[in-house]
């Protein structure tokens, strides 16, 4: 079961005149809100007018806790990575799988490809490494 | 002058197996705008127990980020360095402290003890939509004063140095 976020934390980057990255970090009190909303760019541009560097970019973070995890039943064998038109996902694989050959890992998890293809945002499937 | 949204997400579920090692599951996804990003996040917690059953490890968590960037970026002052920080301390409404830091703070925002100087107006102002904002610490506990603010000097790590050209 995954707990609802309760902040969503922004990491700007500033850089200096010699080219070095700082980095300033604020967490804004949210609930299931992901994007870095209005009030944190905000305060970002509020930091940047006391800073002599350059904001250049910003990350937003949110983390999700999960509560009562249920128990791990092996080990993770290796990390398959599966190539689509518009995703990249990195795989774990349990450690039988992970002594299969790739074309056979692939039939293993044909299902969760397949269903990967049928979400519009992923593409169609491209191959596995 | 804007941050903008790249238009990408990186979804990481971190899984730990029977013996304590850790790997995670991570997907960089297009995202061609934000409110399709909730849809997504709920097929892929509903996939969880199928990645859990693959590795099996048990996923402990799961998050989301998204990648800005400054579209209008102004060129930084000469002699800026962002080793020299300004530091907010500031205490929660639960009575913990944490802080606050900006990069290579303006020499004229800092007196000659190093401390901020908090009534410059530019300071006020920050100072203000600081603690007014929802702004909060790692816990998610919300902002409940200042207690101080100075400069501080932090050395760089090898990641945020600048590359060596030959």
């Amino acid at each position: 079961m995954f707990y609802w976020p309760n902040y969503v934390a922004a990491t700007a980057f500033f850089q200096d005149a010699s080219g070095s990255i700082g980095r300033l970090r604020v967490r804004r009190a949210t609930d299931w809100d992901f994007a870095l909303g209005g009030v944190t760019a905000q305060l970002i541009y509020w930091a940047a007018g006391l800073s002599d560097a350059s904001l250049v970019r910003a990350n937003a973070y949110t983390r999700v806790r999960t509560i009562n995890p249920s128990p791990p039943t092996g080990r993770i064998g290796r990390e398959v990575t599966l190539v689509f038109n518009d995703a990249i996902i990195v795989l774990p694989v349990n450690e039988t799988l992970a002594t299969l050959p790739l074309d056979q890992i692939e039939d293993a998890i044909e299902t969760l490809i397949d269903l990967a293809e049928l979400a519009t945002y992923f593409g169609d499937y491209l191959g596995l490494i | 002058m804007a941050l903008v949204f790249q238009n990408i997400a990186t979804i990481t579920i971190p899984l730990v197996d029977e013996t304590g090692s850790s790997s995670q599951f991570q997907l960089n996804l297009q995202v061609a705008n934000l409110a399709a990003l909730p849809s997504i996040i709920a097929a892929i917690i509903g996939a969880v127990p199928g990645i859990e059953a693959l590795s099996s490890a048990s996923a402990t968590g799961l998050s989301i980020t998204l990648p800005y960037r400054e579209d209008d970026v102004t060129p930084p002052r000469a002699g800026s360095r962002v080793e020299r920080r300004g530091v907010w301390d500031l205490i929660n409404v639960r009575g913990n402290r944490f802080s606050i830091s900006i990069p290579s703070i303006r020499t004229d925002l800092v007196d000659s003890n190093g401390y901020i100087i908090r009534s410059n107006p530019l300071v006020v102002a920050f100072e203000q939509y600081l603690t007014a904002s929802t702004a909060c610490d790692s816990r998610g506990v919300e902002i409940g004063g200042i207690v101080d603010a100075r400069e501080v000097y932090r050395r760089s790590t090898r990641t945020s140095r600048p590359p060596i050209r030959g």
